[in-house]
């Protein structure tokens, strides 16, 4: 049975390939509803701040916002789509500075940062990436260290 | 609880360190689930989401993205389940704060281990730091910092994840207390 998943999208970077400055791909979504709720399926995070405009504003906020799960989420999936199969993300973190809202354009994009061979003498590659929309700039700034298999397949 | 009221430095004696939460999950680590995470964001990685291909790749089964390891070390949102040890249900853990909304600022992740679809997740979560953070809507908000710790059927570690979240007051409850964010 087809699974229906695009299997071509699987990456295969060469540490040896990887180049400070490189840029990594992210996407694009244009927060509306669907988002809105595919966030709320996603992450089962029924926060009414994520989802009831009224609840967001008497909370203080001026509109409601995506939740932690999507940010995460979104973010994340740059390193992993750029790693593939080559390597396994050993750190992630995420810092949220400004909120992505209804009727947002929001992107998502990385770079590598370094590449080094860390104490443990394995090959390891440090991104940076991060979430900016059309109405704020950069929202949300995160970073990634990612060890590279061996030869053989196995993470250092 | 008004602001007056309000002593961090006692609050902080009593609760950071405090384990605040163990959980087991639900359910075993299941496709469904993942499949929804992935089309939250279009993420068409077969590694998350075909069991053939991930079969043949390099965890020989479908894994869990790792922002979504905590979904599967708990009883998910509903119906609710009885907690073991914890103090009291909710993102703040029972820590006193002066509000009640909150927003998450940052979340960092450390990875040991793949989990794959069939391993069971456990969790326990303690208080690391507790301080004042003031915000341009509260003056006097409080960021909590968590540390979960997640564990599988073997008993081994598979992540931590370390959580800032920002408790601060609401606009009524700002006005209620007549402070100058009022």
């Amino acid at each position: 049975m087809h699974s229906g998943v695009n299997t071509a999208k699987l990456a295969r970077p060469k540490w040896a390939d990887a180049e400070a400055g490189q840029r990594l791909e992210g996407v694009e979504v244009t927060v509306d509803w669907t988002t809105v709720a595919l966030q709320v399926s996603g992450s089962q995070d029924w926060n009414r701040v994520h989802h009831d405009p009224e609840f967001a504003l008497e909370s203080g906020h001026p509109s409601i916002f995506l939740n932690t799960g999507w940010t995460s989420a979104i973010v994340f999936r740059v390193a992993s789509d750029w790693i593939g199969v080559s390597g396994w993300i050993e750190r992630f973190e995420l810092r949220m500075r400004q909120m992505n809202s209804l009727g947002d354009k929001v992107r998502s994009g990385g770079q590598v940062r370094d590449k080094r061979i860390d104490s443990a003498g394995r090959r390891v590659v440090d991104l940076d990436l991060w979430l900016e929309n059309d109405r704020v700039g950069r929202t949300t700034i995160a970073s990634a260290v990612i060890v590279f298999r061996t030869p053989a397949g196995e993470v250092e | 609880m008004t602001c007056d009221d309000y002593d961090i430095e006692v609050v902080r004696s009593e609760w950071i360190g405090a384990v605040v939460d163990r959980s087991e999950g639900r359910y075993p680590v299941e496709y469904d689930p993942i499949r929804r995470y992935c089309n939250m964001i279009h993420d068409e990685n077969p590694l998350y989401l075909d069991p053939e291909m991930a079969r043949r790749g390099p965890y020989a089964a479908v894994i869990a993205p790792g922002p979504l390891l905590p979904y599967f070390a708990g009883g998910g949102p509903w119906p609710r389940k009885p907690k073991t040890g914890a103090r009291r249900p909710g993102w703040t853990y029972g820590v006193p704060t002066p509000g009640d909304r909150g927003i998450n600022l940052e979340v960092s992740w450390e990875y040991s281990q793949p989990v794959r679809v069939g391993d069971r997740l456990s969790s326990e979560t303690r208080i690391a730091d507790i301080f004042f953070k003031p915000i341009k809507i509260d003056s006097e908000a409080v960021c909590i910092v968590t540390e979960l710790r997640l564990t599988n059927q073997r008993d081994e570690v598979v992540a931590v994840c370390r959580n800032r979240v920002l408790v601060h007051r609401s606009k009524r409850q700002i006005a209620a207390a007549g402070g100058p964010d009022a």
